[in-house]
């Protein structure tokens, strides 16, 4: 308990002065506004709205990578113990993934994954 | 190794995510944000099940979260498909703005 | 444990139609036609041999899959399974029966349809035969995601998608409940097996309030009142067959899963009596007054049958009280309704889709709509009068001994006043009833401005035909019906 009680000191310290620095900015720093300084600066680069349209087929190819990515998840607690299952884990294996080669083809067929 | 933190705490803590989650759904207004508060929800859940499951030293219930998180990610694909959907219609999410039909 | 394929044969009804959905999907990309009625067709069989097979093994022993007792099999193919399987089957055939008109009006005429049809039902199928708590999860949750997706099919209709966003925020709101509840549940038992769970004693909080979640779950599902809100909109936007099959497949399949909850994992036991009963003795109240007012002040036809579905969520409640009270009947009577609602339901939206404009539009709904339909289209009036005075509960239909059953069952599990209120319920929808039958008969066609001609279509026809013949089959003859919902009730341990 001794160790995290230093370690909860450091995050009081650490709060302080960025607090205290803050302040004194705040207080006694000049403002000078103008258009200029109050574009975000990014490396000289021309910085673009942050709500710019983005081509709907990258949301398409984004769920899709969601769904297929997130069904190999029970791929590895399979692997840990596949020998242990023997020959009914591996038929449960290949008829799931067979479902999900299925679903591929279907989204490949049904022009999905056509970026244009 | 400092003892084991119980499984009360984790309790707390997802009862108080959940809370959290639950509470988001009422109050914002923007679909994805009040999807992003089921999803929280889930995920309390979650937490309540991988912490019991380590509390009852049962491996099922490892495998009940992967189940979970498998069918949020489906659900997460329907319900962002439908948005889309909703958002090339009227160019808006807003739940407030779901206003066609009344009576 | 290992698994050879005989051993799969119990799981067959549902099997086939993962199957037929699948192949629909294949051939849709790879050898689709514009005209998807085959694609109907293909789902019509499908479902009417799930069913054939599930009825089939009526009266055969349990057969538990992937697991040896009670306690740790996922999956239980018990003659309820086996009755739950074949109703949601029927309501599936129904509702592809009523689709391809429709869809060819709307412009939604995908194969994927019928194949996101079926996988709904198979979720169904799943719910009704699940365990545990976390196989049920998973059935609902097929059921639920091929739902959403059914509901917002015409993306072009702004109430469509308004309705699937609608469904869809609820719905995963509900799941977000019943998850908690069903991890809770988990904590508290170490298992999350219906069979485990009845082992246990109330008093503990963390299954308390488990348990109170999960019924929150459910009461989203059902659309019971308080959380009954987003019912309304979501049946007025989706298309007309799928608002049909959502109104009778999802709630037959959620009451199927409550009633195997209460017998099997709450135990019927003191635990049930104290602390569940009068909880769901005022959401069952609730729901049935909730839902009739609203039904009677509606203006559009499609809301007015929202809200009545909503009470009549009400009249299943009732009966699920008096199963927690231990009263054998009540499963059956449950059981029954949920059948004659089904058919009288699915029917009364099919004469909507007979009647819907391609132009669609709230106005084609309202009551004045259907001024004088009657006399235009005596078979379709004659069809819609019988479907009204089913759901109001009059005889000679089913609707009539449903509600017999299912208040029978109440008074004679002592609860008198349960039973009162459903009738006084009944007289109040009585009402909005007859209105539709005045709005078809009563009321002269409006001389100039446009009059709604009927869709031809021979699948339409069949669809309410087919619900037409068994709303008045189970009114002549229910006890065919009662003796299987008795068998199913038995392998239950009644």
């Amino acid at each position: 308990m001794h160790s995290y009680g230093l370690l909860l000191v450091l995050f009081g310290i650490a709060a302080g002065i960025a607090t205290i620095l803050y302040a004194i900015t705040v207080t006694l720093g000049p403002r000078a506004r103008n258009p200029t300084k109050d574009e975000p600066f990014e490396c000289g680069n021309i910085v673009k709205q942050v709500n710019h349209r983005v081509s709907v087929k990258f949301y398409i190819v984004a769920l899709l990578f969601i769904l297929f990515d997130m069904e190999t998840v029970f791929l590895y607690p399979w692997a840990v113990i596949y020998r242990d299952l023997g020959w009914t884990g591996f038929w449960a294996m290949i008829s799931f993934v067979s479902v999900l080669m299925l679903g591929l083809v279907y989204v490949w067929k049904k022009g999905a994954l056509d970026w244009d | 190794m400092s003892p084991a933190i119980p499984v009360e705490n984790y309790l707390y803590l997802a009862i108080v995510l959940f809370s959290i989650g639950a509470a988001g759904v009422l109050i914002r207004r923007n679909a994805i944000v009040v999807f992003m508060c089921i999803e929280l929800m889930l995920n309390a859940a979650n937490l309540v099940l991988i912490s019991f499951a380590r509390h009852h030293a049962d491996p099922a219930g490892h495998i009940y979260v992967l189940l979970v998180m498998a069918v949020a990610a489906a659900e997460v694909a329907v319900g962002l498909a439908i948005m889309i959907a909703m958002f090339r219609e009227r160019k808006s999410i807003h739940v407030d703005d779901l206003r066609d039909m009344h009576g | 444990m290992s698994i050879s394929l005989p051993a799969l044969e119990p799981l067959l009804p549902g099997l086939l139609l993962v199957g037929v959905a699948i192949l629909l999907l294949m051939y849709e990309v790879f050898a689709g036609q514009a005209d998807r009625t085959y694609a109907a067709h293909l789902a019509v069989v499908g479902l009417g041999l799930s069913m054939f097979l599930s009825l089939k093994a009526v009266g055969t022993p349990r057969a538990l899959l992937f697991g040896t007792d009670l306690a740790n099999a996922p999956l239980i193919v018990d003659d309820f399974a086996r009755v739950a399987s074949a109703l949601v089957a029927a309501a599936g055939l129904v509702a592809a029966l009523l689709s391809p008109s429709y869809a060819k009006n709307a412009g939604h005429d995908h194969g994927e349809y019928y194949g996101l049809i079926l996988f709904a039902v198979v979720g169904m199928m799943i719910m009704s035969m699940a365990g545990d708590l976390m196989t049920f999860f998973l059935g609902l949750e097929t059921m639920s995601i091929a739902v959403y997706a059914l509901t917002g099919l015409r993306a072009h209709d702004p109430r469509s998608t308004e309705a699937a966003l609608k469904y869809f925020l609820m719905g995963a709101f509900a799941t977000g409940f019943l998850l908690f509840g069903i991890a809770l549940v988990y904590g508290a038992t170490a298992s999350v097996s219906l069979a485990t769970l009845a082992t246990f004693k109330a008093g503990s909080p963390l299954l308390t309030l488990g348990i109170a979640l999960i019924l929150i779950g459910f009461a989203f599902k059902v659309a019971a009142v308080p959380f009954h809100m987003w019912a309304p909109d979501v049946y007025e936007g989706a298309p007309t067959p799928v608002t049909g099959f959502m109104a009778v497949g999802v709630k037959a399949a959620a009451f199927i899963a409550l009633l195997r909850l209460v017998h099997s994992g709450l135990g019927v036991s003191a635990q049930t009596d104290s602390t569940w009963i009068p909880i769901l003795s005022a959401l069952a109240v609730l729901t049935i007054l909730v839902g009739n007012v609203l039904a009677l002040v509606q203006q559009n036809v499609k809301r007015m049958l929202a809200y009545s579905s909503v009470s009549h969520a009400g009249y299943l409640l009732i009966g699920v009280v008096a199963a927690a009270r231990g009263e054998a009947s009540a499963g059956s009577a449950i059981i029954f309704y949920l059948t004659s609602y089904t058919f009288m339901t699915l029917g009364a939206f099919g004469v909507l889709t007979f009647l819907e404009r391609k132009e669609g539009g709230p106005e084609s709904e309202r009551y004045g709509a259907f001024a004088g339909i009657g006399f235009r289209h005596p078979a379709l009036g004659m069809a819609m009068s019988l479907f009204m005075v089913a759901l109001a509960g009059m005889p000679p239909t089913g609707g009539f001994f449903g509600k017999l059953y299912l208040f029978t069952a109440a008074i004679r599990a002592e609860e008198t006043w349960l039973a009162l209120v459903g009738i006084a319920g009944s007289l109040i929808s009585v009402y909005y009833y007859l209105r539709v039958i005045v709005a078809f008969y009563m009321r002269e066609v409006p001389e100039p401005g446009p009059t709604p001609t009927a869709t031809r279509s021979a699948q339409l026809t069949l669809g309410v035909a087919l619900a037409a013949f068994f709303v008045l089959q189970l009114g002549l003859f229910p006890a065919p019906l009662l003796a299987l919902t008795k068998s199913a009730m038995l392998s239950l341990g009644l």
